[in-house]
């Protein structure tokens, strides 16, 4: 493309970024914001009175640290686990002859479009049974729900693209299918685990339905439905609100920032849940 | 082989970690006690900290788990909960009449009668406790008293050369003179959101325009001359208030009185604190007055109470709610927001009169605080009403806040949605035993 | 190598390798790879059964009582719920709500998104920064989203508000979310902003492998720049674009969050999808066997959806 068409760009990459950017620029800048200064109108678009009173109050107030901390826990139990049972079954999928195989294939990609508020009621009664509401690895399982078959579906293509030649070598070498797995198809793999796994772990952290439900004592509560509860039926207040908005975002920024180029593998092959 | 026992040695790891994520095991003899309550401002939230650590200080075999939902989610939260098979042992300030009698009515509740002689019967405020008698038993314990009042800036009254308003008439003069959408202010917020406090504040107009929602018979009676005559008046006011309030509950009516936006808003004493914390330029202009009437005086009265689930740690849910009665306890609840509940108990009323707040704001506390004898609950409208074991359906199904959406927000004349509204209420209730 | 040689090929080699395992000993190694290949596949089917296949039938098993929130049994009342629920105005009403509310906010993330993808397409400087910029609603949790655009919409003291009346635009505040003629269009913004970037993406990374010689073959031709685009890049990513389409459709449609949290399906019932029905059914108004029913008519819409998919991809084989 000729570059003489860049200066005509600029105005449209401009209206891109205020579309996509200014909500976040809001949120970071109400945060640091006091809460007179909300309410004004007209608005000041860069705060009057800069303070950090709601990030200390986030967390010397309210349990902020300890939502985060469970979100934490619970997600990354729940990518884990998604990730060896997923790739275990993927890795079938690419790899083996088994009779059914491509019918299986499809029942993942249905099990991945379930929607949530049809498991919601039967889970929370099963989980009664089972005495896993109210706990921690009970919401974990619950997020394989949608986790297990994305990590399938993504995973087995990725297995399909990594050369059959360096496996074939290792048997010939005489190590078993499962040596060759963990030997030459995992560190193959490595970046599209890492790409899979952070979806997994994305899905995981803005779930709310099943959060909601099956976790009821505070204790244990994870961020999405924690911070639905700052908007307190009496209360708003939006610096507080604001800060926990940005600090919950601040995760998956990081982690976005650090595999940018391999996002794609993930987007791409996963369809993408939202 | 070596290979395979690391794979499986992953897994494990894997299933260790996600074991290591449940909740720990406790002591046997502890008994774990999950503590339920709306009342989820952050200085509150400490409050009940607090209370719990001052608890674990003299009882040491009990452990309060404080759990939190808001006021419109809380019913459904219970429900979840009640599915799941473990509702929590004790709930506090639900103020649902209507659920906690139906759960009376299915034996889920512990009889807190017993309680009440241990603390001291007298020294309760009589008519509270008999609100929460329901089947022979006292389902709950009562501890605050509210209702909610007008509260007026004073400056943009003085402004305008009008009085604080007592009547529907004045005060729909007074929020028409006041709403100037170009400064960005509004006369009125009347709320018409899917929410209880929708709920509530078209409940009072029906009440002040002499209606009734249910008749002395418990028979339906929302498609009368009252209700059209209060429905039109309420979507009146309407005009005079933000053009958001199709969304209004609670913590909205509130927020734009706080924020300067509205020169009048319907709320309960909560506001003092909010003030307190967020605009304390407006106490000065501040003051409150009863709700004005068409033709009645009329508010609605509600409880914050303690409820006692039936389960294997009743006994020490029990105790713990007899901590929390105690004077010092009781008034350490209400200190966040103080002048938003009044106390059932006789002995904690003289701390609150201290309240440095409450000194200071006679113009705000006085009609929060002071008796009054027109205050309705929704589930005995008047001393002849029989106690309406409906309510609780009729709620569950948002009627008279769907009615006022249609009204304010659809545009449906008054007389064909108050009619529509009577025929659901009907059928919400038809099958409804006592 | 097509992925059927390559299996072939594979099996064979595994043949080998199973000879030369046994010779080893090794008890793994014993078992023939349609073995190995069930034993790797069961950790997944044993979640599927437990966490998904199970729920299903359970779900329908509900689905068939009446039963109160409060009641620890039932009613057998067989499809009493499903006749209730298509005699009932609400269930057409929030199905109608849902159709719409997903074909709106794939339509246009769909267009948007493509036109975001060819711009992102285009040299200019900064333009990874930007690229990775466009990623952010989308790593955003659900309830941030939510929370942000509460406070942008806000009538009182919201700055979208005050910039449209402030330019002149509109004379008084819209009441985005709680007017029942704005509030579905205030969620299907929101809706679109949050997953933009996935189409981005996907329609992107397309873009960047279409040969660049067909771009040049058709100016030698003398073909505009439109029907270029046309002829080109539209033939090039329309099979990206619908199956993207569908996938995305089908996730909108499931979507529970967004729309709950903004305005819990209200005013006036304008934006009560179906995901919504189900929780006040089962939560608002204890009636589980109903919101089940609503819930299990949902699966079979979706299992429509997917059959268009299936077939599609039958159709093209990749």
């Amino acid at each position: 493309m000729p570059p003489r068409n860049a200066a005509r760009l600029y105005p449209l990459v401009l209206l891109l970024l205020a579309f996509v950017a200014f909500p976040l620029y809001w949120m970071a800048s109400t945060s640091l914001k006091p809460q007179t200064e909300v309410f004004r109108v007209p608005p000041t678009f860069v705060p009057e009175t800069w303070t950090l009173r709601h990030y200390v109050e986030l967390f010397w107030l309210t349990d902020f640290g300890l939502l985060f901390v469970n979100s934490l826990k619970v997600c990354l139990v729940s990518t884990g686990l998604a990730l060896v049972v997923g790739s275990l079954g993927a890795y079938a999928l690419a790899r083996f002859r088994v009779r059914g195989k491509e019918a299986y294939g499809r029942l993942v990609l249905l099990a991945y479009m379930f929607p949530g508020a049809l498991l919601v009621i039967p889970l929370l009664l099963l989980f009664r049974q089972l005495g896993l509401t109210n706990s921690h690895l009970g919401l974990s399982l619950a997020y394989l729900t949608f986790a297990v078959p994305f990590v399938m579906w993504v995973m087995r293509d990725f297995f399909a693209s990594v050369p059959v030649d360096l496996e074939e070598a290792a048997l010939i070498d005489g190590a078993s299918r499962l040596g060759a797995l963990w030997d030459v198809v995992l560190p193959q793999a490595v970046p599209g685990l890492i790409a899979t796994g952070i979806f997994a772990f994305l899905f995981a952290w803005n779930e709310y339905l099943f959060a909601l439900i099956l976790i009821s004592d505070e204790s244990l509560r994870t961020l999405p439905p924690g911070m639905m509860r700052f908007v307190s039926t009496t209360d708003t207040n939006w610096g507080l609100i604001m800060a926990a908005s940005t600090l919950a975002t601040l995760p998956m920024a990081l982690a976005f920032g650090l595999i940018q180029r391999y996002l794609v593998t993930g987007l791409g092959a996963g369809g993408v849940k939202g | 082989m070596k290979r395979r026992e690391l794979l499986a040695a992953g897994l494990l790891g894997g299933f260790g970690l996600a074991a290591g994520g449940a909740r720990p095991a406790r002591a046997q003899a502890q008994a774990t006690i999950r503590f339920l309550t709306p009342e989820t401002d952050p200085s509150q939230v400490r409050v009940w900290q607090e209370l719990i650590q001052g608890f674990a200080g003299v009882n040491r075999t009990v452990t309060i788990r404080p759990e939190y939902a808001s006021w419109d989610d809380l019913v459904r939260k219970i429900s979840a909960d009640l599915i799941a098979g473990a509702p929590p042992e004790i709930v506090a300030g639900s103020s649902r009449t209507g659920f906690m009698a139906s759960a009376a009515r299915r034996n889920l509740l512990v009889d807190l009668a017993p309680l009440v002689d241990e603390l001291g019967r007298d020294d309760f405020h009589k008519p509270s406790l008999e609100a929460w008698h329901y089947n022979g038993i006292q389902a709950a314990i009562p501890y605050g008293m509210q209702w909610p009042v007008l509260w007026c800036r004073t400056d943009l009254f003085q402004e305008a050369g009008l009085a604080l308003p007592t009547t529907w008439d004045e005060y729909r003069a007074a929020a028409e003179r006041l709403t100037n959408p170009s400064r960005g202010i509004y006369g009125a917020c009347f709320p018409a959101g899917r929410t209880w406090n929708t709920e509530i504040q078209s409940s009072i107009t029906i009440w002040a325009a002499g209606g009734h929602i249910f008749d002395e018979r418990l028979n339906v009676s929302l498609d009368t001359p009252e209700v059209r005559r209060a429905m039109t008046y309420y979507a009146e006011m309407c005009r005079f208030s933000p053009p958001d309030i199709g969304q209004y509950g609670f913590r909205e009516a509130s927020a734009a009185y706080t924020s300067g936006k509205s020169a009048t808003t319907f709320y309960w004493g909560r506001v003092l604190s909010h003030l307190y914390q967020q605009a304390p330029d407006l106490l000065q202009k501040t003051k409150t007055v009863h709700i004005p009437h068409g033709g009645k005086r009329a508010t609605s009265l509600g409880w914050d109470e303690f409820v006692v689930y039936r389960g294997r740690n009743s006994r020490a849910a029990l105790e713990y709610v007899k901590y929390l009665m105690q004077p010092r306890q009781v008034y350490m609840m209400m200190e966040p927001v103080i002048a938003h509940v009044v106390p059932t108990r006789n002995s904690v009323l003289p701390m609150l009169r201290q309240h440095e707040w409450v000194q200071k704001n006679p113009d705000i506390v006085t009609t929060l605080i002071e008796p009054i004898d027109f205050g309705i609950s929704a589930t005995k409208e008047s001393p002849n009403h029989p106690f309406n074991y409906k309510w609780d359906a009729f709620q569950a199904r948002n009627i008279l806040p769907d009615m006022v959406q249609r009204i304010v927000l659809g545009r449906e004349p008054v007389a064909l949605a108050v009619e529509k509204a009577h025929k659901e209420a009907v059928e919400a209730t038809r099958d409804i035993r006592q | 190598m097509a992925p059927n040689e390559a299996e072939a090929a594979l099996a064979r080699e595994g043949g080998a390798s199973w000879r030369a395992a046994r010779r080893a000993g090794g008890l793994l190694a014993a078992l023939r790879d349609q073995h190995l290949g069930v034993i790797l596949l069961l950790p997944s089917a044993l979640t599927f059964l437990v966490l998904l296949v199970f729920p299903l039938g359970y779900g329908i098993w509900t689905s068939f009582f009446q039963r109160h929130v409060l009641d620890p049994e039932g009613v057998w009342v067989g499809l009493g719920n499903y006749v209730w629920l298509f005699g009932n105005r609400e269930f057409w009403h929030s199905l109608t709500i849902s159709t719409f509310w997903a074909g709106a906010t794939v339509g246009l993330q769909i267009v948007l998104g493509t036109a975001v993808a060819l711009l992102l397409h285009q040299p200019f400087k900064g333009r990874s920064l930007v690229r990775g910029l466009v990623l952010f609603p989308y790593m955003m949790p659900v309830v941030s989203v939510v929370l942000v655009w509460m406070l942008l919409y806000n009538a009182l003291y919201g700055v979208i508000n005050y910039l449209l009346v402030a330019s002149g635009i509109v004379g008084a505040p819209i009441a985005w979310l709680s007017d029942p003629d704005s509030a579905f269009w205030g969620v299907v913004f929101v809706g679109v902003w949050k997953y933009l970037p996935f189409v981005v993406v996907i329609v992107l990374a397309r873009l960047q492998v279409i040969p660049q010689d067909l771009y040049e073959a058709a100016r030698i031709d003398g073909a505009g720049a439109v029907a270029r685009f046309l002829d080109i890049t539209l033939h090039q990513i329309k099979d990206v674009l619908l199956v993207v389409a569908l996938l995305r459709t089908i996730f909108m449609f499931n979507n529970f969050e967004i729309v709950f949290l903004l305005t819990g399906g209200g005013p006036l019932r304008a934006t009560m999808t179906l995901p919504i029905l189900v929780y006040e059914q089962a939560f608002g108004t204890y009636e589980l066997g109903r919101g089940s029913a609503i819930a299990v008519v949902m699966f079979f819409l979706l299992i429509a959806v997917m059959s268009v998919y299936f077939a599609f991809l039958r159709k093209e084989p990749d």
